[in-house]
């Protein structure tokens, strides 16, 4: 754990999150430039050239993000269902070639990119095909369907260092993720020693499958039903934890700079009896290696709590969604591993500040709701879909390594890989 | 001055709950799933019929997902949202828009120049001017209005295809899709519901509507249009299937100054609320379409209007207006 031990007063704590504000970095190591083997952009005018594989449900909203940024062309679009290729196709805006095998893409050597968003039990196949290639990857989050997967993909990555890699975890780029891990790292909350998060819904988690004549069983689909609702059948997908728990545990490693020591929980499919194979609801614990827990639960019976993340520190808490967040400060501080006299009195809850991702103060008025909202203020506000693929496509141009690469993917797949294995096995496992 | 705000006088009347399934064999088979969520800054509901519940369900549920999309992408009161970020920017520099907001600002600007600007998605500064967007409603100057108004115009919106990008020609303007978001978005909705399977469905925001298909052994979805001086009064009943219905009114969001009574709904051409029409109920194949023919309607008035939906031969409208006498006038364009 390397959890800094910085204590902030009251005073210095608003001078310090309005200081860094203006430009978040999460760690400086990764922002180092890949060196001097970059692979030269073959695109005209330093254009990159995007080979796209699998425009589906997600897969569409990239397309639509990437043909949003200057400079960069979707050359060839690839999946196997007819209607999420014509509508990638449609989407790209720019008469992309069109496959139904990948690997027509992974072959184009005038591809320098490709993004993979298929089912997750194919990233690890094309990712390395892709690799193998010399494509520099952005593949959608989970990692991949299987730790010992993930581990061929970091080492695939580490072979080919002037490739960039990123994961597609577009709520990392949200400005609030940031300004939040950055607080926790100097300190803000104290010690923080517990983390809560949960995604829940109150849905099947279901896609509605059209009528078709399509026979996705070449493909390794029984039925349409199977290829839209992969996410429902354990052969393509490791269910809520992956789809979902794997942003929250991005965040929550980052938080804790750590990957958990021992993960236990509870799964079942207790509701939805309509022939799933994923959990419908998923409750985890996890232990990190300085003892510090974090708990996830997902759900699909009730959506009140909807997707909120609770880092509870020594000295405050923070309550947020993916927009804004509410800090709220300890009225006692617990003194344990501090030397500041300040933390050993009962301090007074400051109701007054209004802080926002941008560095900016408000005062609030008296009266108001207690608390110091934490929001993303209003520069750099974009759709952080787009914001995570500007990273890649930065990153890409200017040889430097991706803030989320597959070391950071990795971790957050062991994180729900293994808690998936736990609530299969009904035991702890040991990372 | 005083603001009238007359809450949810809707002129549309569903007759959902005359539409519940009856014990019939064929009815026995069908069951009914409504629901509603607050998309838009409007209440969007979607009634539809079929024979599994959980399978409307999916399908409404994958309709209000994309209604939701639409709704972060264009709205002008998300700092996030992509039309914000193209008005933040546009004036300085070429902004790349995605494919289908790209489409559809095409489109606008096709309808703006087919209706001679009597609808125009410029007209964002002077909503703000005469006070609409913050509901304090205000008679702007005449040089504050010359000074809006030379922001103002469709004009000054240039689109370049092959890069699907967009360029004002000026600092201070600003698109406002308000106008026409609610039928593309009922449209999108109605598109998902089909693709689903879906056979029967109303898809509803309020303002605009989409019947799919028709309610078990109905022939379509009935739908009343209310009398705009007396709202509970029923004034028309229509019968719609596959097709879009949307109105306009000058029912709500007035405010009244000086003894006169200013309407939401703005002549992009003046710089001024219109004056003397009351309601326009547009029925065409596509909400996009009945939600820009009920404002353009209402701009033009009833005898330019009439003249214009000569070209338009698909669009159908029912116009109440005030006559000299006060009384409550009606004309129908294309019945």
């Amino acid at each position: 754990m390397t959890h800094k031990t910085v204590k902030l007063s009251r005073r210095n704590f608003l001078e310090t999150t309005a200081a860094g504000a203006a430009g978040v970095v999460l760690s400086s190591s990764t922002r180092s430039a890949l060196g001097d083997s970059i692979r030269d952009v073959r695109g005209a005018n330093g254009r990159i050239n995007i080979g796209m594989i699998g425009p589906g449900e997600r897969g569409s909203g990239l397309v639509r993000s990437l043909a949003t940024l200057e400079n960069v062309k979707i050359i060839s679009i690839c999946d196997i269902y007819e209607p999420n290729l014509k509508k990638g196709a449609q989407l790209a805006a720019s008469q992309p070639k069109e496959f139904t095998d990948y690997r027509k893409i992974i072959e184009d050597k005038e591809v320098d990119a490709v993004v993979i968003a298929t089912p997750l039990h194919l990233h690890h196949e094309m990712t390395l095909a892709a690799l193998a290639a010399k494509k520099h990857v952005f593949v959608e989050k989970t990692l991949a369907y299987t730790p010992e997967q993930c581990d061929q993909m970091v080492k695939a990555a580490k072979a080919n260092p002037s490739l960039v890699v990123q994961v597609g975890f577009q709520r990392h780029h949200y400005p609030i993720v940031r300004k939040v891990v950055q607080m926790a790292h100097e300190g803000a909350f104290g010690k923080v020693t517990h983390i809560r998060c949960n995604w829940h819904r109150n849905a099947n988690w279901r896609r509605p499958v059209p009528q078709s004549t399509f026979d996705p069983r070449p493909w390794g689909y029984p039925d349409l039903e199977h290829l839209i609702n992969w996410r429902m059948y354990k052969k393509y997908s490791q269910g809520l934890m992956a789809e979902l728990g794997s942003h929250m545990m991005e965040v929550v490693n980052l938080i804790y700079s750590s990957m958990p020591a021992a993960v236990t929980g509870f799964g079942g499919i207790d509701y939805w009896k309509d022939g799933r194979e994923t959990f419908d609801n998923v409750n985890v614990i996890y232990n990190y290696p300085g003892g510090q827990k974090a708990m996830f639960t997902s759900i699909t019976t009730n959506v009140h709590y909807d997707q909120r993340i609770q880092i509870m520190g020594t000295e405050g808490t923070f309550d947020m969604n993916w927009n804004t967040g509410t800090y709220y400060r300890e009225k006692a501080a617990n003194a344990k591993d501090s030397g500041e006299k300040e933390s050993t009195a009962p301090i007074q809850v400051e109701e007054s500040l209004v802080i926002t991702a941008t560095g900016e103060t408000m005062k609030r008025g008296p009266g108001e709701s207690r608390g110091t909202q934490v929001g993303q203020g209003t520069q750099g506000r974009v759709d952080p879909t787009k914001l995570a693929l500007q990273e890649f496509i930065t990153c890409v141009r200017e040889g430097k390594k991706s803030d989320v690469d597959f070391e950071a993917g990795r971790r957050a797949a062991y994180s729900i890989l293994l808690a998936n294995k736990a609530m299969e096995e009904g035991r702890v496992i040991k990372f | 001055m005083r603001m009238v705000e007359k809450k949810k006088l809707l002129l549309i009347a569903l007759l959902i709950g005359g539409l519940l399934p009856h014990a019939s064999a064929q009815q026995t088979q069908s069951v009914m799933y409504q629901e509603t969520r607050r998309l838009m800054w409007a209440d969007f509901e979607i009634v539809a019929y079929g024979p599994n519940r959980v399978r409307l369900a999916e399908a409404a549920n994958a309709a209000f997902e994309e209604i939701d999309r639409l709704d972060q992408q264009m709205s002008n009161y998300s700092e996030t949202s992509e039309l914000t970020d193209i008005n933040r920017q546009a004036a300085r520099k070429e902004v790349i828009v995605e494919k289908e907001l790209f489409d559809l600002l095409k489109l606008s600007l096709d309808y703006s120049r087919s209706t001679g600007g009597a609808f125009d998605i410029t007209v964002g500064p002077l909503m703000k001017a005469w006070g609409f967007f913050k509901g304090q409603g205000r008679v702007p100057g005449p040089g504050e209005l010359t000074g809006v108004k030379d922001r103002v115009g469709f004009q000054h919106v240039r689109l370049n295809e092959p890069a699907h990008s967009i360029r004002f020609d000026r600092e201070g303007v600003e698109l406002d899709l308000g106008g026409i978001a609610k039928g593309y978005a009922v449209d999108k909705a109605a598109q998902i519901l089909r693709e689903s399977g879906v056979r029967s469905a109303l898809i509803s925001s309020g303002s605009s509507i989409y019947a799919l298909g028709a309610p078990p052994n109905k022939t379509g979805w009935p739908i009343e249009v209310r009398d705009p001086l007396a709202p509970e009064r029923r004034i028309t009943s229509l019968e719609l299937k596959d097709q879009s219905l949307s109105t306009s009114g000058c029912y709500d969001q007035t405010f009244k100054l000086g003894g006169k009574t200013y309407c939401h709904i703005m002549d992009p051409r003046t710089g001024f609320p219109i004056d003397g029409m009351l309601s326009a109920t547009v029925i065409t194949p596509r909400g996009v379409e009945a939600e820009v023919f009920s404002k353009v309607v209402m701009v033009l008035g009833v005898e330019k209007a009439k003249s214009c939906l000569k070209q338009h031969q698909e669009v159908r409208a029912i116009v109440y207006y005030r006559q000299p006498d006060g009384g409550l006038g009606c004309a129908k364009l294309n019945f």
